[in-house]
């Protein structure tokens, strides 16, 4: 058995979660941030008659010791498009980005929004992305809602990364767990900081986004491990590529490869 | 008369003597958007499209895929439909139940049963309605299909990419999965996998290997961010991973 203590490069991140976790999205006057578990329902006139749509996010109190980009996206629902309305190198500033009209008029009769913020690090390209979350507004019973997607139904899957990433990675992980030892450390462990002790979370939703966080953690220690073997260079956003595809591993059933992970690891253990 | 199963709201049900579902109320009524559609000019486009299928039912099972690929861009570029309208699911169940019927019979005929000649209705067959899932209606498939490709700038043809893959290709690898939003992505694999003028992937590619491509495109999602791609780089990343597919390498 072997133990993994905290990877060295996801230090920066822990403050980068906490204030991800704080990102708010308001409608007019009415805001929701990641803490609120009831959906806000607004009059659907109100929005038709265009009301400013922003994400609010305060990055004053991150640490970067590495270069971060975000990146907002907007895609309405039940339409495959989005536009991209925001892509910059963080600073430590408050950030009120605001939906441009034009997409707010256009998408206005919509049934609904969503508006995703994508953490990034430039590791070749595509960026490899590090935190993601989404907030939809939504239309339903004659109203408007807005809603963080992991607090919603779950109809609602989640989307790439869930936000407890970051704190995740800063773990400690036994490679060595079983599949069942796994299932009980990510119920116990992972869901209730995950999920802040919200009791409206389901519980399968629940473990389904801690087994990807898992899976992460996976990653971001054979991103070590690659780093070590081929360097810093422009290669390594490349070298990760291929290092998950060696693993082959199918995100949605993370736990169905988890014996080809832990080979695959312990051999790039050994390279390394 | 047997109700089997209710939509979302119970304004339509399936009706198992009939083979397909009914509605229980005039949607255009209910949801106040009578003037915003051409009733007469769907009805028109609907017939046309009902003749063109008839031509190629009953022929193999590819010759569907041009239908589709034509009535997609027919539907789009015909019908005009305001956002307030297409955005909504409703507009498209009661189109597909009072304009689409037969057309959906023919292209998604109900299966039967040695116990029971009379007709089965199931879950695929109210899926083509739009009562299942947003994506599983043939209607709003294939409206979202020309319109996803809808590109003006796109010469010579601003419905270029609409014309290329297969209808099980774009329910399942676009519309269906979450990174089918990454446009510049979405049509660099239509183009290296289905475009023999553009790819320069040896176009078309099998089936197995566009299926292949894109799980590895739907794991890569998870963690690297397709939506900033412009197409250059979308090109060249569906390249790689057709590459990688072909040679069994990484790379």
């Amino acid at each position: 058995m072997w133990k993994l203590s905290v990877p060295r490069r996801v230090a920066p991140f822990e403050r980068l979660d906490s204030a991800f976790a704080n990102a708010t999205l308001r409608l007019g006057e009415q805001k929701i941030t990641a803490e609120d578990s009831d959906a806000l329902h607004l009059n659907p006139t109100e929005q038709q008659s265009g009301l400013p749509l922003t994400i609010n996010f305060d990055a004053t109190t991150i640490d970067f010791q590495e270069e971060v980009y975000l990146i907002v996206t907007v895609i309405p629902q039940f339409l495959k498009r989005q536009d991209v309305i925001f892509r910059e190198v963080l600073r430590n500033q408050v950030y009120d980005i605001e939906v441009p009209r034009s997409l707010i008029n256009l998408y206005g009769g919509l049934t609904g929004l969503e508006v995703t913020l994508t953490f990034c690090q430039e590791l070749g390209t595509p960026h490899l992305a590090i935190g993601r979350r989404t907030f939809r507004v939504l239309a339903e019973n004659g109203g408007y809602s807005m809603c963080p997607t992991w607090m919603s139904d779950s109809k609602w899957k989640s989307v790439g990364l869930p936000a407890g990433t970051a704190w995740a990675l800063a773990q400690p992980v036994d490679f060595s767990l079983t599949t069942e030892e796994l299932s009980i450390w990510v119920h116990e462990d992972l869901q209730q900081r995950l999920y802040h002790g919200d009791p409206t979370v389901r519980a399968t939703l629940a473990k389904s986004m801690a087994v990807d966080i898992y899976f992460e953690l996976l990653m971001t220690y054979a991103l070590e491990a690659v780093e070590e073997e081929v360097g810093t260079d422009n290669s390594l956003g490349g070298a990760v590529r291929n290092l998950a595809a060696k693993l082959d591993i199918n995100l949605r059933k993370p736990l169905e490869n988890m014996s080809q992970t832990r080979a695959a690891l312990q051999a790039l253990v050994e390279i390394a | 008369m047997e109700v089997i199963s209710f939509a979302k709201g119970k304004e339509w049900y399936m009706d198992a003597s009939l083979g397909h579902p009914r509605e229980t109320s005039e949607y255009c009524t209910k949801v106040q958007i009578g003037d915003e559609v051409d009733t007469d000019l769907i009805r028109d486009v609907a017939d046309h499209l009902l003749d063109s299928i008839k031509e190629v039912d009953g022929k193999n099972k590819g010759a569907f895929n041009g239908f589709e690929a034509e009535a997609a861009i027919i539907l789009h570029r015909e019908l005009n439909l305001p956002p307030k309208v297409y955005s909504d699911r409703r507009f498209w169940i009661w189109l597909s139940i009072n304009y689409f019927r037969e057309i959906i019979e023919i292209r998604h005929p109900a299966k039967t049963t040695e116990e029971s000649s009379n007709k089965v209705v199931n879950l695929s067959l109210e899926g083509n309605y739009g009562l299942a899932g947003a994506w599983e209606g043939l209607a709003f498939r294939l409206w979202s299909r020309a319109a996803y490709a809808f590109d003006p700038s796109f010469d010579p043809d601003p419905y270029y990419h609409a014309k290329l893959g297969t209808g099980d290709m774009w329910r399942s690898h676009i519309f269906r999965v979450d990174h089918g939003s990454c446009v510049q992505l979405s049509r660099a694999f239509l183009r290296e996998a289905y475009d023999e003028k553009l790819s320069k992937s040896s176009a078309p590619l099998n089936k197995d290997i566009v299926r292949a491509v894109a799980k590895r495109l739907r794991r890569h999602h998870a963690r690297l961010s397709f939506e900033i791609f412009n197409q250059a780089e979308a090109e060249r990343f569906v390249r790689s991973e057709i590459e990688s597919v072909r040679s069994g390498t990484l790379n």
